[in-house]
């Protein structure tokens, strides 16, 4: 059960900085 | 009043975990303040994420500890360690929050901020924390998702440690409440104090601090295809144990990989040697019966909760399932001292050949009019049910129920129990999952 969430929780973390990282580095307005 | 007591433990950690709420509601800053706007709330979440995640990475080397007092608290040392994953995976998660939460607040004013602060930077104390958060990171991929070499798993899980020790430094130099708030940092010193405690006692002074006993192996019987009884004699700090508890174990010297495995016991405490009966299911245990007489046993135990006397009902079920006889036959070998226990065994197998105790069983049985066997062997009966157990021992309300087996098995028979109106303080049950 733990395993699962953690698994969850680890996709949902590198989904998230990768896309953040995506837009503020390329698309931000300074950037 | 055992029961109970097992409670305890969870709700000491949850309220310990949650208790750096308290000193972050009392900051320097106004609590109005903290959730004003967007920026506020979102940086007040990811504040909370890394204090409350940071708490229990503190608690959870205090539940590697393996102290014996957690036991009382937990309700065995494998509860205790059901515990130790369970908290490890939620402060994982917290601490994954913290960065995000923290990027979301600077998303609210600027996306360039926020991906800056995914990366190394000037800042030092945040590098830290970047440092910390990549290595639990990969530590947990590999220990979670691959199956690893025993020495090297061992090697990595060694290093949350180091993982933590990172973390303190990030936590305390990085401009935050912490660094600002005398109140919340001596709160979290104490958390951080506790964390590198526990982890110098378990895992960098162990050998100094942690007590063994040395047993000589005098033969390793193969009992069926699978199952192997390991012999042991007493060499030095030989230790008291109960009926139905298990031990830590590593074989030096001996043939086969120095790995710790918890083994259950299936001697009476009164014999002078103590037996193990292991199951071989993995690489391990499998090379166990290549275990060379007169090699040493490291032990550390006696641990678990799994004992009858410990409950002062004395009309019993006792319910096993395969290997899970081992602790029952530990207790059966005891009851003869303890006359005023009347118990029913039920000992569930896939097959005759299963039945490794059941002729030993069957002995102790024929000598104590308190005591009885019934085989359940599923390839010709079906199924072990409360049905079953109604039908040979009668009304099931007033009796305790000890299960132990494989968890599908317990985890039915345990609804079966509790829909007939069985009360959960009244079933007993030992899960192996350290």
């Amino acid at each position: 059960m733990i395993k699962k969430l953690v698994t969850i929780m680890l996709c949902l973390f590198w989904f998230t900085v990768l896309f953040i990282l995506v837009k503020g580095l390329f698309f931000s307005a300074g950037g | 009043m055992v029961k109970i007591k097992s409670k305890i433990g969870w709700t000491v950690v949850i309220i310990l975990s949650l208790s750096p709420l308290v000193s972050w509601y009392f900051a320097l800053q106004p609590f109005e303040a903290r959730i004003g706007n967007s920026y506020a709330v979102w940086t007040s979440l990811g504040q909370i994420a890394g204090l409350v995640g940071f708490t229990m990475y503190a608690i959870d080397l205090v539940l590697n500890t393996r102290l014996k007092f957690l036991e009382d608290y937990f309700g065995g040392m494998n509860r205790v360690y059901i515990a130790h994953h369970t908290l490890g995976g939620i402060s994982f998660m917290l601490l994954l929050m913290h960065p995000l939460l923290l990027a979301a607040s600077f998303l609210t004013y600027s996306s360039e901020e926020a991906a800056l602060l995914f990366l190394p930077g000037d800042d030092w104390a945040r590098n830290l924390g970047i440092t910390a958060l990549s290595l639990m990171m990969a530590l947990l991929l590999l220990t979670f998702y691959r199956n690893l070499p025993y020495q090297i798993w061992r090697f990595l899980h060694t290093l949350m440690g180091v993982v933590f020790l990172i973390g303190i430094l990030h936590s305390f130099f990085i401009a935050s409440d912490i660094s600002r708030e005398p109140f919340m940092m001596y709160h979290m010193l104490f958390f951080a104090v506790l964390g590198v405690g526990a982890y110098t006692y378990r895992t960098l002074l162990g050998r100094f601090f942690v007590k063994r006993s040395f047993y000589s192996l005098v033969v390793v019987k193969q009992l069926n295809k699978n199952t192997v009884e390991i012999i042991l004699k007493p060499l030095k700090n030989p230790f008291v144990y109960k009926p139905g508890q298990f031990v830590f174990v590593k074989f030096k010297n001996a043939g086969i990989n120095e790995e710790v495995h918890p083994f259950s016991i299936s001697s009476a405490s009164t014999e002078q040697q103590l037996v193990l009966t292991v199951k071989a299911e993995g690489d391990y245990t499998k090379n166990l019966v290549n275990l060379m007489a007169g090699a040493t046993a490291v032990m550390e135990g006696s641990f678990g909760r799994f004992t009858y006397t410990n409950y002062a009902n004395t009309q019993q079920i006792w319910i096993a399932g395969g290997i899970g006889i081992t602790p029952f036959v530990s207790m059966a070998k005891e009851l003869v001292s303890t006359p005023q226990y009347k118990v029913d065994l039920y000992y569930s197998v896939h097959d005759q050949e299963e039945a490794v105790y059941l002729s030993d069983l069957q002995k102790i049985a024929a000598a104590n009019a308190n005591f009885r066997v019934i085989p359940v062997i599923s390839t010709i009966q079906g199924r072990l049910t409360v049905d079953t157990i109604e039908k040979g021992s009668g009304r099931l309300d007033d009796k305790d129920f000890f299960l132990c087996g494989p968890p599908p098995m317990m985890h039915s028979l345990r609804g079966q129990l509790r829909k007939r109106k069985v009360k959960s303080k009244n079933i007993h049950s030992e899960e192996f999952q350290l």
